[in-house]
């Protein structure tokens, strides 16, 4: 799915002001921020979307303006989206997302999850899932041990092994066994 | 006031940059999207992601166990992968992927059946329930094996279906032939588990075939107290709930390419406003359990060249 982007200037009337945690101003028109749930609850519960009501500078103490940045990137995009379903992902294996999601989201682990914790935190439910879903993609095909280096875990194997506690307390995932077994789409012989 | 939403949401805490800092949803809803062998592969990497991806649940829409000494073999179809086939036979761990499975799966259907050569009882003992299910398909398995598997499912399973015609079908351990004379129709009623205890919802089914059934004669006597009445080849009872009765229903059908004959027997929890006359013809459950035997009923039944094998039905 694809949409034109006409590129439009928010006017006095139609936008207001979000301050980014290091004190930058964004204008932001308020057809964008229908998009952001947290946004327009806010813009609801003050009645900005009144012309005749004075709109304070919604302060968003905790979105760098960097991420701001990101995320009307984000918003700009999708300006004439369809509202957001559920379902407007669809499970399936051979599913991929358009060129330009590809580059948007062509970014490392760490801004990644900033920008997840941005979008849950705005709630902004296409750009949360679309998200979710590349940072599942990126441990595809991965062993347990590449997880870990991709994801940044610290196993707690260490530990458990001075206090001579098994890390499972079954043994249904234990590195070497579970994770390991053949999980292919196509069947094999019986 | 702006204030107010400011001092509230000034203080939370949005900057994680590593996935172990993610908040536990958020984490959670990007396991979502995660296929079965990486959800697996995710969860033996620590502690904190085995709890995690294990209170995950996975809608598995259906999921074909063939069992030997493990799993030998699944084929699964999931939310995420239509069409899964899980290959537990180069290793003895086919019987912990299927533990991984019951733990996060929330299954449509589930069909179990056993290779017997080889077969350990203790697999169905010691699996950890309770299985989430609405519908069960059981082949090869005794009565031991029933009832321990029956313990391990919730108690909203909708139907079971359960082949016990081949009960005989043991390459090796000959004793294990013959472990039940007969289909225990009075233990599985008494089951309380599944019938009487929980007040099973109305809808809530049993069928099975076997070669041998039960009299109707000593089911009467053993439920004595709670019969209702007896329509012709049915047999219906009281149960603790007034508004709920339990209908056995018993059909009979030529055991295709033997002398034999198959006998078939249907449990179902009923509303007790029901009339006699508004009880399903038999031939549609009979047919739910064995989808490719040749009935009486069926058109080209005199006609040699249909009849199947019945071992074809799976």
């Amino acid at each position: 799915m694809s949409c034109e982007e006409p590129t439009t200037s928010p006017t006095p009337e139609n936008n207001i002001t979000v301050v980014s945690s290091d004190g930058k101003e964004f204008l932001l028109d308020l057809k964008l921020t229908e998009q952001s749930e947290t946004l327009a609850r806010l813009i609801s519960n003050f009645e900005y979307d009144r012309t005749d009501v004075k709109k304070d500078p919604v302060p968003l103490g905790n979105i760098t303006s960097a991420q701001m940045q990101k995320i009307i990137e984000w918003l700009q995009h999708h300006r004439y989206y369809p509202k957001w379903e559920q379902n407007d992902i669809h499970y399936s294996t051979s599913f991929t997302f358009e060129t330009w999601v590809e580059e948007y989201l062509n970014i490392p682990n760490n801004e990644m999850f900033e920008l997840l914790n941005a979008a849950n935190y705005l709630n902004i439910p296409r750009l949360f899932s679309t998200i979710c879903r590349i940072m599942a993609s990126r441990i595809t095909g991965k062993s347990a041990e590449q997880i870990r280096t991709v994801l940044n875990i610290k196993t707690d194997v260490k530990n458990d092994v001075y206090t001579g506690i098994p890390i499972q307390e079954d043994s249904s995932s234990s590195e070497d066994g579970m994770s390991e077994i053949s999980l292919s789409p196509s069947p094999p012989p019986i | 006031n702006m204030d107010l939403l400011v001092e509230k949401t000034g203080n939370l805490q949005i900057h994680s940059i590593n996935w172990c800092d993610m908040p536990p949803e958020i984490k959670r809803a990007c396991i979502d999207w995660m296929e079965l062998k990486e959800r697996a592969r995710l969860r033996s990497t620590s502690k904190t992601e085995k709890s995690l991806v294990d209170s995950q649940k996975l809608k598995i829409h259906s999921a074909n166990f063939h069992m030997n000494r493990v799993l030998y073999i699944g084929c699964m179809s999931t939310e995420i992968e239509p069409e899964l086939t899980v290959d537990g036979s180069k290793r003895d761990d086919g019987y912990s992927l299927m533990q991984f499975l019951f733990k996060i799966g929330v299954f449509e259907k589930i069909e179990f059946s056993l290779f017997r050569q080889n077969f350990q009882s203790e697999l169905f003992r010691n699996l950890k329930g309770p299985i989430s299910v609405k519908h069960v398909d059981l082949a090869g398995i005794d009565e031991m094996e029933l009832f321990e598997l029956l313990d391990k499912f919730t108690d909203k399973v909708e139907s079971f279906s359960f082949d016990a015609k081949n009960w005989d079908f043991d390459l090796e351990t000959l004793s294990r032939i013959n472990l039940s004379e007969e289909f225990p129709l009075d233990r599985l009623l008494s089951y309380d588990k599944m019938w009487l205890e929980i007040d099973a919802e109305i809808g809530k089914t049993f069928r099975v075939v076997a070669t041998r059934l039960g009299t109707m004669q000593a089911f009467l006597e053993k439920f004595a107290d709670r019969v209702v009445n007896v329509p012709k080849e049915r047999i219906r009872i009281s149960t603790p709930n007034p508004s709920k009765h339990i209908l056995l229903e018993f059909g009979h059908g030529e055991n295709n390419g033997s002398d034999g004959m198959l006998c078939f027997l249907r449990l179902m929890v009923i509303p007790s406003e029901m009339g006699d006359s508004e009880y399903e013809e038999f031939e549609g459950w009979m047919r739910l359990l064995l989808p490719m035997h040749h009935f009486p009923w069926d058109p080209n039944y005199d006609d040699e060249d249909f009849i199947f094998d019945d071992d074809d039905d799976y």
